[in-house]
């Protein structure tokens, strides 16, 4: 059993719209010995970061998680947050490089901030699939009571693990052609499929003012995951999960594929609740035969 | 230097002259069916300080999804010249682009909710 | 003595007076921004900055003594229009309050709200404690609001938090909270009519009788 204790920053859509995503992550930690020490005050990350020079204000939520971050990771003795949600991970990475990057802005924000402790950028932010790569996908493969062979995934990436490129650092593989998903799936005996819309955009925002923006962007994504015949598409985004959703409750019942959050496969695969819907964890468990792995 | 260029400029912090109109930014994106004109005529507008690249929904269509910026040659970060272009009409006063009491919120979830909040108002 | 200066012009008041008393000493007779007279109502909301510094302060007029320099400005109203809910077809989920108030989601974690509460709520955790799906918490961190509006008028994502929390504060009490059985029983009584005859006679008796009556009363000592 690994013995490690991570800071965690859950992320407002975990709580209040995609609770499995969470649970899933919890019941694999406890099988992998991982404990998600829980960030005090979390605020919200924004979602969207601003991209504006001059829009400092935006990123006062993150650094403020940030800062109780460090304050509790002083108390337990790691600097290492990890992250669910690949927007929040999006936001809270970046502004930690920014901040990194840029003492004024560093600076400025420290002074705004009068009631909390000044924020040193020492913090390192990875997502929860680096944690897992870091610990080592044969551990899993040891861990795992159920091989997912037979089984065909899409792993989805979407954009907030792969961009933007500067500053450097937030890509979660080689932005071009990433693997990771693909590693994790094979370790635990699923087959990954040939997806060149993995890394395309699922519409983002636009699911609110122009729906049909997203319609457009997820029929080609899913079917794309479709035409190599693949089972399941995996999420690591609450809005891709939700537009994915969205797109596929306008495709037929033919063209659709069911998206489910990676964490809740890794769940399953390590013998553990998976807080999957019924009808897909059957669909699954048909599909690899409820094969037991050595 | 006009008005616009260096409006764009201060608040994206990229140089606009960088672009040399090879049109990489337009191949990768992937929301183009939707805009009025491609990313890079964009700035080429915004180059000439044409005031009316403030009027077309091109940056309204953008979802900020950095594909343009990764492939720019020149390393242009073309996605915060696309909020660079909204914030300047956000910050307006009384510009309206979402009433957030009149958006479908009985279906949609909160992070999408928050994400069109924080992107289109001030 | 301190001299403060209600609406730009300067005054000479003794420093013991709270401001509501202050503003009466120098003549004004107030007939907004003055209710409870006891930091209750949230009617004299007030803000103010003190000479040679750029700080702005929020605070009860009737709670807060003057100080020397002070620049004074009354608010007796926020703007806000309340959205209709129903509570009846509401769960009492953190999600529903943000259906009801979607600008919440415009919250940046500024905490100009914190500053600005006159009655020292964590008023951005509370917020915050929404979005992190923690209804309890918030209605916790917000039993004091009086909803004098202060954190309202500085917000920048233009949240009005006091009827936020009426919001929650009401959802968690009609789902969550036991309801209080001797309330219930009270209410069955006086819905039967068992005070009916007291209360009448209470409603008859003139002015001198009331007196009487309330001189007699029974003061535990």
């Amino acid at each position: 059993m690994i013995a490690m204790e991570v800071l965690y920053y859950p992320g407002c859509s975990l709580r209040n719209t995609y609770p499995e995503f969470e649970k899933s992550t919890y019941e694999i930690c406890g099988k992998l010995g991982i404990e998600l020490v829980e960030i005090p005050e979390w605020s919200c990350c924004g979602v969207v970061p601003s991209l504006a020079t001059d829009n400092v204000m935006r990123h006062l939520g993150a650094v403020r998680s940030l800062i109780n971050a460090q304050e509790k990771g002083r108390e337990i003795g790691t600097n290492v947050v990890t992250i669910l949600c690949s927007m929040c991970y999006n936001v809270l990475k970046r502004v930690n490089l920014i901040l990194k990057e840029e003492p004024d802005m560093l600076e400025n924000v420290n002074n705004f901030i009068d009631d909390q402790p000044n924020y040193v950028p020492e913090l390192r932010v990875i997502h929860f699939l680096t944690l897992l790569k870091e610990i080592g996908f044969e551990k899993l493969e040891e861990k795992a009571k159920k091989s997912l062979e037979n089984l065909k995934v899409a792993p989805y990436y979407g954009c907030a693990l792969l961009r933007p490129n500067r500053p450097e650092g937030v890509s979660i593989d080689n932005p071009d052609n990433p693997v990771l998903i693909e590693s994790l799936v094979r370790s635990l005996g699923a087959d990954p499929v040939h997806f060149p819309f993995k890394g395309e955009c699922c519409g983002n925002y636009h699911i609110v003012l122009e729906p049909g923006i997203v319609e457009m962007r997820t029929r080609k994504i899913i079917s794309s995951a479709k035409s190599e015949k693949a089972d399941l598409i995996l999420s690591p985004c609450p809005l891709c999960t939700y537009n994915l959703g969205h797109g596929n409750e306008r495709l037929d019942k033919s063209e659709q594929v069911p998206v489910v959050f990676f964490t809740q496969l890794l769940a399953l695969a390590l013998g553990a609740k998976s807080y999957l819907p019924t009808e897909i964890e059957d669909q699954i468990l048909k599909k690899i035969g409820g094969k037991k792995s050595d | 230097m006009s008005e616009i260029v260096e409006r764009v400029m201060e608040i994206s912090g990229q140089n606009l002259y960088s672009c040399y109109q090879c049109g990489n930014c337009s191949a990768g994106c992937m929301f183009t069916d939707e805009m009025d004109i491609l990313p890079h005529q964009v700035i080429a507008l915004a180059q000439n300080g044409d005031k009316s690249v403030l009027d077309i929904n091109t940056p309204w269509i953008c979802a900020s999804c950095f594909i343009c910026s990764v492939r720019c040659p020149r390393g242009l970060d073309v996605t915060t010249i696309m909020e660079a272009l909204r914030e300047i009409k956000i910050r307006e006063r009384n510009f309206i682009k979402i009433d957030l009491r009149k958006v479908d919120i009985e279906k949609l979830p909160q992070i999408a909710i928050t994400a069109a909040a924080q992107k289109f108002t001030w | 003595m301190a001299t403060i200066y209600i609406m730009g012009k300067a005054y000479r008041v003794p420093n013991t007076l709270t401001i509501m008393k202050a503003i009466e000493y120098v003549g004004y007779r107030f007939i907004r921004s003055c209710g409870c007279r006891g930091g209750f109502c949230g009617a004299c909301t007030t803000f103010y900055r003190v000479k040679n510094n750029y700080k702005l302060h929020v605070d009860l007029a009737c709670q807060k003594r003057v100080e020397d320099g002070m620049y004074i400005v009354q608010l007796p109203f926020i703007p806000a229009e309340k959205p209709k809910w129903e509570l009846d077809k509401m769960k009492p989920t953190t999600d529903e309050v943000i259906r009801v108030f979607p600008e919440i989601t415009r919250c940046l974690s500024c905490n100009v709200c914190t500053q600005a509460c006159p009655q020292d709520i964590e008023v951005m955790r509370a917020i915050q404690a929404l979005r992190r799906g923690d209804l309890q918490d918030a209605v916790n961190l917000t039993f004091d609001c009086i909803s004098c509006g202060a954190c309202s008028i500085r917000c920048p994502a233009e949240i009005t938090q006091y009827q936020v929390f009426q919001l929650t504060r009401r959802l968690y009490g009609k789902y969550e909270t036991t309801p209080a059985k001797h309330l219930m029983e009270r209410v069955k009584e006086i819905e039967e009519g068992s005070f009916h005859d007291e209360v009448s006679k209470l409603i008859d008796m003139d002015v001198e009788e009331l007196k009487e009556l309330y001189k007699k009363r029974e003061i535990e000592k």
